[in-house]
């Protein structure tokens, strides 16, 4: 069976219907009152609640919900001032004026002050990933006064709010940073969120409690974005990796929000009365990255070959096992709701191969029958090795040789970044606030997609400040890797988690589910 | 028997350190790279070289392993490399929740061992002793994991008498802590208590036919001292041998328990050190279970010496 792009099941309706609700967030709000404990099932976190000092998202979780940036996501996926009172860019661009706002402080007492900001993003600058995005574009950091943060950049450039929203450019008080650096964790984190971290038990979970003197924003919420309302006493994060006991942890009432599902969990969670499940459309493309500097698939002729003999519906179906939760969206930035999501350059008929035109460009490639080496990590079972098989056997079915290598994580990461050991690997993709960041574009990522046309674009796109100029350049890009096939999306997932009924709030935005500040535990 | 005691004793040596140096070969050998672990996905190849000498994992392998073995032998374990805390920290914290489970299961397989293995042996070739020796198939064959879901889906989600998963430690009060003990104690235990049982089973019947069993029933001493005070003691035997077999394998079993159930322990510290390439906490958790086993085949050595004297003189 094949699903049409634009169609979408009754889930994802539920979804929309379920954002629907979210929006409403304000009727409940008046309603709601504060108190209570809101525990929720996490199937993973982080030795250190400190994001700074890794990459993995997974691990930011804590930081999330106990710190605050310079800036925040909203629904739209586009940066909001959060610690921020305003902010504004001088006449060509190159330095960005931030002011603080007032009466803000930290779990320890202490005020707020461009000090602290300057200390963290120092921090943060010398960081693996985004990190280093931003040591990119910003050369100095200053502080002229107690509210007021000064960013110098090397050219104009707009993406510094739409970086400063990820989670390790969080604002930590520049006492705790005492002995840290980008590599050694903070010992606790004294930030200015609605919630303080109590207590951090590695392996076992978090528990936070709210922090009476937090100043919330006045703005509606939105994702990350405006006001925090911290309804309940007290969140705790339970650890729990085993997805069936996370589902009957919720079943049984012994949390009230069970993340990360597997979607065969849904009709358990649907069919009891006393849960609901939460379907977050248009999570993150399922994707296979190239090596485009060495071996065959370098060739670009075998990536075109390849991309048109994928037959892309049986991909997901086996990865995600039902068809209600994804889509074939052909965009590299999944969630609709981006003005980053494109079909520029998208062939006709995507969702369906096209072997003759397939068989034309292997003709038209070096290729003789060499091996190619598809990488899979074993921890990302379900969206690496599952996509990865049903699009080897259509490639070998093709006539192509390729061979899946299934390892450790830790192998994974090593092996993929090595250029002569990789000719492919299995990854996925979410949505980034700003193009700039998608890690799929750095040219230093594995993968290691260095055409000069697509360099130049990238560093126009960096320069530009009007966004619908941007837009336009993002779209070139776009056509650019339907064209040269660095890396190839099957489709666009969807995520499930789910709740107590009596939750209120939960949100089924892609651009976050961890905002836990505004959800209302049940009654009890 | 002090010198008898020595002997085992100097036979620890190896039984710890060969495992040890094993593994500080094999986690340098494989493939997988701590610092990209650390740094995750995103982070560039400069990023992640620049983090490897910081940790000193940029050495050469001879200069790696004189560091560890002096480091080793001062018992200065080092520290983690996702923790940041010192190992001899981490491990007492971990190993106490796998060695607290790891006792309950295995004083739960013994008794059920020795009342149902006795039971059916004394009531041999009757439908209690089938019933029992069907169930203990049926429990060596079944894997843990899968006792611990299906316990769960009945204790757990249907009577709900008992969490699903999670820990609460003894500091929180006993029958808390016991509480959330009973369920991977119970999917522990369930397998080696069938091995046990099978085990007392047949040494039974073996001792039962002996002479002096025959002698002593000959004599009208009443059948509770037959059985409790000579059957039963030279029946125990092999199946202390049992024990302390599973005794180990406990620690290696409850991986799996320890996952599902969420409980902080020793098994899935290693384990998931091992994915994340935490070499410290790798060797300190190895040099743990390497130790408790040990002491645990000392102790099932000193045990065989006071049940039948004749081993020590051997």
């Amino acid at each position: 069976m094949r699903i049409p792009s634009n169609s979408k099941g009754a889930y994802l309706r539920e979804a929309c219907a379920t954002a629907l609700v979210i929006g409403m967030s304000a009727t409940f709000a008046a309603a709601a009152e504060r108190g209570g404990t809101l525990t929720v099932a996490i199937p993973q976190m982080g030795a250190s609640p400190d994001p700074v000092v890794t990459t993995f998202g997974t691990n930011w979780m804590t930081a999330a919900v106990a710190c605050e940036g310079l800036f925040a996501i909203d629904e739209s996926w586009s940066p909001q001032p959060m610690l921020a009172e305003r902010f504004s860019y001088n006449d060509d661009g190159t330095r960005l004026t931030v002011t603080l706002r007032d009466g803000i402080t930290f779990h320890s007492g202490a005020p707020l002050a461009a000090s602290d900001v300057v200390a963290s993003l120092e921090r943060f600058k010398s960081s693996a990933g985004i990190g280093a995005s931003f040591a990119g574009v910003v050369e100095s950091i200053s502080a002229p006064d107690d509210k007021t943060v000064v960013f110098d950049l090397a050219a104009a450039s707009p993406i510094v709010p739409g970086i400063l929203t990820v989670t390790p450019s969080v604002i930590l008080s520049e006492a705790s940073l005492n002995g840290a650096n980008a590599t050694t964790p903070v010992e606790a984190l004294d930030c200015t969120g609605p919630y303080k971290v109590a207590e951090f038990s590695p392996d076992q979970g978090v528990t936070f409690e709210r922090f009476d003197s937090y100043v919330s924003r006045s703005e509606p919420s939105s994702a990350e974005a405006g006001a925090k309302h911290a309804w309940a006493d007290t969140i705790e994060f339970r650890l729990q990796p085993e997805a069936s006991i996370r589902r009957d942890s919720l079943l049984t009432g012994e949390v009230d929000i069970a993340m990360e599902l597997p979607t065969d969990f849904y009709d358990a969670v649907e069919l009891s009365p006393e849960t609901q499940p939460v379907v977050i459309a248009n999570q993150q493309s399922l994707t296979v990255v190239f090596n485009t500097q060495k071996g065959p698939a370098a060739d670009e002729n075998l990536r075109r070959a390849i991309y048109y003999a994928l037959d892309k519906d049986p991909i997901m179906l086996a990865s995600v096992g039902n068809p209600e939760f994804y889509t074939l969206d052909p965009s590299w930035v999944p969630d609709p709701a981006s003005i980053w999501h494109s079909t520029a350059g998208v062939p006709d008929n995507h969702q369906s191969p096209n072997l003759e035109l397939a068989k034309e460009y292997l003709a038209k490639s070096n290729y003789n029958g060499e091996e190619l080496r598809w990488l899979t990590a074993t921890e990302q079972h379900q969206k690496h090795y599952l996509t990865a098989i049903t699009a080897v056997q259509q490639l070998r079915d093709f006539g192509l040789n390729i061979q899946i290598q299934e390892m450790p994580i830790a192998t994974y990461i090593q092996q993929r970044a090595d250029v002569d050991a990789m000719d492919m690997f299995s990854s996925f993709l979410p949505t980034y606030v700003d193009p700039t960041s998608i890690a799929y574009l750095n040219a230093s990522y594995p993968g290691f997609w260095t055409d000069q046309q697509k360099l130049d674009l990238m560093d126009e796109l960096a320069r530009t400040i009007d966004t619908d100029e941007r837009v336009a350049i993002f779209n070139r890009l776009h056509e650019l890797a339907y064209a040269q096939f660095p890396f190839i999306k099957y489709g666009t997932e969807a995520k499930l988690y789910a709740v107590r009924v009596g939750v209120e709030g939960a949100s089924a935005s892609p651009v976050s589910n961890i905002d836990f500040y505004n959800v209302v535990p049940p009654s009890k | 028997m002090l010198r008898y005691i020595g002997k085992r004793f100097l036979l620890i040596l190896p039984t710890i350190f060969v495992p040890l140096i094993m593994v500080f070969l094999l986690l340098r050998l494989s493939p997988g790279d701590p610092a990209g672990m650390i740094l995750g996905d995103q982070a560039t190849a400069e990023q992640i070289a620049a983090l490897r000498a910081e940790l000193g994992l940029n050495e050469p392998l001879g200069v790696q392993f004189v560091i560890w073995l002096k480091n080793i032998v001062t018992l200065d374990l080092g520290n983690s490399l996702f923790f940041r805390d010192p190992v001899v920290e981490i491990i007492p914290r971990y190993a106490g929740v796998t060695v607290g489970l790891a006792t309950i299961a295995l004083v739960l397989a013994i008794l059920i061992a020795v009342i149902a293995g006795s039971f059916s042996a004394l009531k041999r070739n009757s439908i209690v002793d089938r019933s029992i020796v069907t169930t203990t198939v049926l429990g060596i064959s079944v894997p843990e994991f899968w006792f611990a879901l299906i316990l769960v889906f009945v204790f757990a989600v249907t009577l709900r008498w008992l969490p699903v998963a999670g820990y609460t430690p003894p500091s929180a009060g006993i029958i808390a802590w016991g509480t959330s003990i009973a369920l991977p104690a119970l999917a522990l235990g369930i397998r080696q208590s069938a091995l046990m049982t099978r085990m007392m089973r047949s040494s039974m019947l073996d001792v039962l036919g002996e002479p002096y069993i025959t002698t002593a029933r000959a004599q009208g001493l009443p059948e509770h001292v037959v059985i409790g005070r000579y059957a039963m003691k030279t029946a125990a035997i092999p199946v202390v041998t049992v024990v302390g077999l599973s005794a180990g394998y406990m620690l290696g079993g409850t991986v799996a328990i320890e996952i599902i159930f969420a409980l902080p322990g020793l098994g899935r510290l290693l384990v998931e050190a091992v994915a994340r390439r935490d070499f410290p906490v790798v060797e300190g958790g190895v040099l743990a279970i390497s130790l408790i086993l040990a002491a645990l085949n000392l102790i099932i050595d000193i045990i065989y010496a006071i049940i039948d004297p004749r081993i020590r003189y051997k």
